[in-house]
């Protein structure tokens, strides 16, 4: 905290000229050389003329300055010394220079009526003054607290807590925050789960619970959430000045697809110290059926197609289908059961020459299958085969709860699905009422990528805008970052009512989004250290610089080190290392035992089922689902009787 | 107030006198160089120093740098007129010291400050009602009646010796400042134009740098050797006398090289007090001092080739004030 200001006198004076007029948005004042401003610095203008009985403060931040000296014409120093530089140091009189500061008003108090700033002395803002100048009076007050910190203000002597208004950043009032800076300085990761932290630890008990559903889409960001972090002094001073727990998050599920052969998951975190809230993502034909059109291509789907997937969705999955046309009843839970649905209708509709069946041409029938039967290929991992769905917790989420949903090793094609049906739920639910929270912070990078400005109209896009158009009303807020916020769709951004800003690249601030900010602002955003950050936010009437400290969790690089990832090691592995955390008794022989008896794909679909259920005897959870098979030989067992003699090619020049 | 507030509020004041005419703003100004009407000339002083008249090259300089740095500015104008022509002038005169830190930063000195405004008129011409008028603005009334009379009631008479009585009212304020830091002051004080004062004329840490010359002090076989002065090469010493005041010594110094520039460009005429050190070592270590100060450059002042830029600074200072 700061001692008053006024003990420690004025550093400035506003001055006012015709060709610099103070105006009610802006003055301008000059200080001593060493002065503790600079450009983001808060102020207190004191006035000397009483307006209808009230000497009005005015409260501006630093956004620009000037020096100069009295020198008409650099040329005069040049032949002051004669071209020699160093002769500079010779001058026994240091020539006079002015520091002139351009500030912009935050807030006047009256603020009625509104009038142009008035001459008088300059002060450095308390962090009682910080408070006001930014309206955060308004929602820090006992009993009606609705503040979230974000970071810490700092200039000069003052140090003081910078807040958001929950009812902003969460909703009813706005929502929504985004992210921009460059990548490379983890600013972006580093402030969101910073914020989150936060975000858990003020957000007021009384609007219901909160959870997060983060969407790791690169590396392994947000694999170690649950883990501690690194801190130092400063950054330990400042979780207790902000009343935040320096802490990892205490909450953490993690979601992941398996990769291609099912085998293992696809994620960074596979560490199997690590293994206790790491959970597969996996669907199954009627999830999947529900976004098809996420991974079907518009062009080559038409109304025709869009009305056969209709009808599948609607009359055939889940229900005993019987036909005419098909050989036998179908009841298809199952990509398998689609594709031997299909197999039998268009044999019979060969068969007795049809060339449409209820309506759909032979053609469209062929085409959606085609279509349908390339998802399971192409999202191979996500999508189930044969089985249930693994999927995240609706209708239960815990509050203060982080859900992380690892994508980033996912083919673009999973990874919309993903988004869509993720995201989809989370609205469903929300609006039901059923999901177990009343609030859900959304977070996705890479905005750039999901909704590109310039990019196609894909179903992902559309799905953040709603999101940033109406999710405020159902508790649904998004959490996106990017490097250029230029080139994301302007309404998701738009609708964002807090936007920070890390260090920012020279040529993104040169983009016309950013003409609002003065030259001076953009030259600071441009040269922000890590854990600095802009802040704008609706009760702040301009921008403000704040610095946050480290994020309490471990950074996705440390986390790598420490908890190195296991390789895909073939079914036995996957199979003990998966279910040894639900029945210590499993083995590798076990497994081994499992694997030369049985197929791969059954195995790894009863795998997921006992992972589903949680079943404590694995063993027995197997063999009660295992078909019959014959009985277990050793392999290492030579074969009785004659060996077989290899046929050589009379022509083989390395036979023999 | 400042002067141009002054001004206005004399303006007022004189429109409630019978008889009196505010003047309007413009017209011509009022203050013209002291000697702008005296035509140049050339006189011998007697000389102090030994040797013959060749150019003396300073040596380097050892020791302090000057301390201080004394100026004073007037401001005149014509607030008015009473009757037809009886000049009423208003004119405000400054003076300060400003002090050089040990960062070469330059600050006014504490004490070094002093300021007088007046009006400047024949009181003998004006009515009592006028004087009262005048006086209720705040300002005193100064009288300028010329030492002729009535007989020399030519109006630019009465402008000539509104503005001799401005200029010795200034050079006043310039003398006490200068006795102040005789008293009060450390170090040396760099005087702008000549020593004003017995005081500061036997002083032994004042020096007076004169910028004009339009009385050269040498003829004859010793003008050649003047002009020849190159940069950072000084006169032969030579002594100022006048009945009015203490003798002093005195030198010419070249500050920058005046190739093509004409023989008076860079070039300064220095007054120091005589001391029992010997004439030429004080010539040379105040000279030391005045080479010092060539840098900065004093531009955009047109003077800048004889102007030290801490007189510059002074000199911004003040009209700042008025």
């Amino acid at each position: 905290m700061s001692a008053p200001a006024e003990a420690m006198g004025p550093l400035g004076r506003v001055v006012a000229t015709e060709k610099r007029p103070s105006t009610p948005h802006e003055f301008h004042f000059w200080t001593a050389l060493d002065a503790p401003v600079g450009i983001g610095t808060i102020v207190r203008v004191a006035a000397t003329h009483a307006v209808s009985g009230q000497l009005p403060v005015v409260y501006g931040v630093v956004t620009g300055a000037l020096a100069w000296s009295d020198m008409a014409s650099p040329l005069d120093d040049v032949l002051g010394f004669d071209g020699v530089p160093g002769a500079v140091a010779q001058a026994p009189t240091r020539r006079a220079e002015i520091r002139l500061y351009t500030a912009a008003v935050l807030r006047q108090l009256p603020e009625e009526p509104l009038q142009p700033v008035s001459l008088g002395e300059v002060f450095e803002a308390t962090a009682d003054d910080v408070s006001i100048a930014l309206r955060m009076d308004g929602y820090l007050r006992e009993g009606a607290r609705t503040g979230i910190p974000i970071g810490v203000y700092r200039a000069g002597g003052t140090r003081a807590p910078v807040w958001l208004d929950a009812d902003f950043l969460v909703g009813p009032e706005a929502a929504h925050v985004n992210l921009t800076g460059i990548s490379g300085l983890a600013t972006k990761t580093s402030a969101v789960e910073w914020l989150m932290g936060s975000l858990f630890a003020h957000f007021p008990q009384d609007k219901g619970g909160i959870a997060a559903v983060c969407f790791n889409v690169k590396g392994p960001d947000l694999l170690f959430l649950d883990q501690p972090g690194e801190l130092g002094d400063d950054d330990r001073a400042m979780y207790a000045e902000l009343g935040v727990p320096a802490e990892p998050f205490q909450h953490v599920t993690y979601f992941a697809p398996y990769g291609p052969k099912r085998t293992a998951l696809a994620t960074l975190r596979t560490n199997e110290a690590l293994q206790d809230n790491v959970q597969p993502l996996s669907w199954g034909l009627k999830e999947v059926l529900q976004f098809a059109e996420v991974l079907l291509n518009r062009d080559d789907v038409d109304a025709k197609a869009d009305a056969l997937i209709d009808f599948i969705r609607e009359r055939v999955v889940e229900q005993v289908m019987e036909d005419r046309a098909l050989s036998r009843p179908h009841t298809v839970r199952s990509f398998a059961d689609l594709e031997a649905w299909f197999k039998d209708l268009l044999k019979g509709l060969e068969a007795a020459n049809q060339d449409s069946w209820r309506t759909h041409h032979i053609a469209t029938i062929r085409k959606i299958r085609n279509r349908l039967g390339n998802i399971a290929l192409r999202c191979a991992g996500l999508v189930a085969d044969e089985g249930e769905a693994a999927d995240l917790p609706w209708n239960a989420f815990g509050d203060r709860h982080v859900y992380v949903v690892d994508v980033a090793n996912l083919e673009d094609d999973a990874q919309d699905l993903i988004f869509a049906r993720v995201i989809s739920k989370l609205r469903e639910q929300l609006e039901r009422g059923e999901l177990g929270v009343k609030q859900v912070v959304v977070f996705v990078d890479e905005l750039n990528r999901y909704a590109a400005a310039d990019g196609p109209d894909t179903y992902v896009r559309r799905m953040l805008l709603d999101i940033a158009e109406r999710g405020r009303y159902l508790g649904l807020v998004l959490a996106s970052a990017q490097q250029f916020r230029s080139q994301v769709h302007r309404r998701i951004v738009g609708n964002a009512a807090t936007s920070l800003y890390g260090r920012m690249d020279g040529e993104e601030l040169a983009t016309p989004g950013y003409q609002v900010l003065a030259p001076a602002i953009k030259t600071r955003l441009s040269t922000l250290d890590k854990g600095q950050l802009m802040v704008r936010h609706p009760h702040f009437a301009q921008p403000v610089f704040v610095r946050f400290p480290r994020p309490a969790v471990m950074r996705g690089r440390d986390g790598i080190a420490a908890f190195p990832p296991v390789a895909d090691a073939g079914l036995e592995e996957a199979l003990v290392r998966t279910l040894r955390r639900l029945d210590a008794r499993v083995s590798l022989q076990w497994a081994q035992d499992l694997a030369a008896l049985h197929d791969e794909k059954e195995l790894l679909a009863i795998r997921d089922a006992a992972l589903r259920d949680r079943t404590p005897d694995v063993a027995a959870f197997f063999a009660a689902r295992l078909r019959r098979a014959a009985p277990v030989r050793d392999a290492s067992a030579k074969p009785k009787g004659p060996r077989p003699v290899r046929l050589v090619p009379d022509d083989d020049p390395y036979g023999g | 107030m400042n002067h141009s507030a002054a001004l206005a509020a004399a303006r007022r004041a004189l429109g409630a006198v019978p008889g009196a005419v505010a003047a309007q703003a413009g017209g011509a100004p009022l203050d013209l160089p002291r000697d702008a009407g005296d035509a140049p000339r050339l006189d011998r002083a007697p000389i102090l120093e030994g040797g013959d008249d060749a150019p003396r090259t300073v040596p380097p300089l050892r020791g302090f740098l000057t301390r201080a740095f004394l100026d004073g500015v007037q401001r005149t104008d014509r607030a008015g007129y009473l009757g037809a022509a009886v000049p009423i002038v208003l004119a405000s005169c400054a003076a300060v010291v400003r002090v050089r830190d040990g960062d070469g930063r330059l600050h006014t000195w504490p004490q070094g400050m002093v300021r007088r405004d007046a009006y400047y008129a024949p009181r003998a011409l004006l009515s009592n009602e006028a004087i009262a008028a005048l006086e209720a603005t705040g300002f005193d009334v100064r009288d300028t009646m010329p030492d002729a009379g009535r007989a020399a009631l030519h109006p630019l008479s009465l402008d000539r010796a509104a503005l001799d009585q401005v200029r010795t009212d200034r050079a006043q304020l310039e003398r006490a400042l200068a006795d102040r830091w005789t008293r009060e002051g450390d170090g040396w004080l760099w005087i702008d134009g000549p020593l004003p004062g017995d005081d500061a004329s036997r002083a032994e840490h004042l020096f007076g740098v004169v910028k004009s010359h339009r009385t050269l002090y040498a003829d004859g076989d010793r003008l050649e050797p003047l002009f020849a002065l190159r940069a950072g090469e000084r006169s032969r010493v030579f002594a100022l006398e006048a009945a009015t005041r203490v003798r002093v010594a005195s030198w010419y110094l070249r500050l920058r090289d005046n190739v093509g520039q004409g023989p008076l460009y860079g070039l300064v005429r220095i007054e120091a007090a005589i001391t029992a050190e010997a004439v030429g070592t004080r010539a040379d270590q105040i000279s030391g001092l005045v080479l010092a100060e060539r840098q900065p450059l004093a531009r955009p002042d047109p003077r800048w080739d004889v102007m030290a830029y801490p007189i510059r600074d002074a000199e911004v200072v003040l009209k700042a004030l008025l």
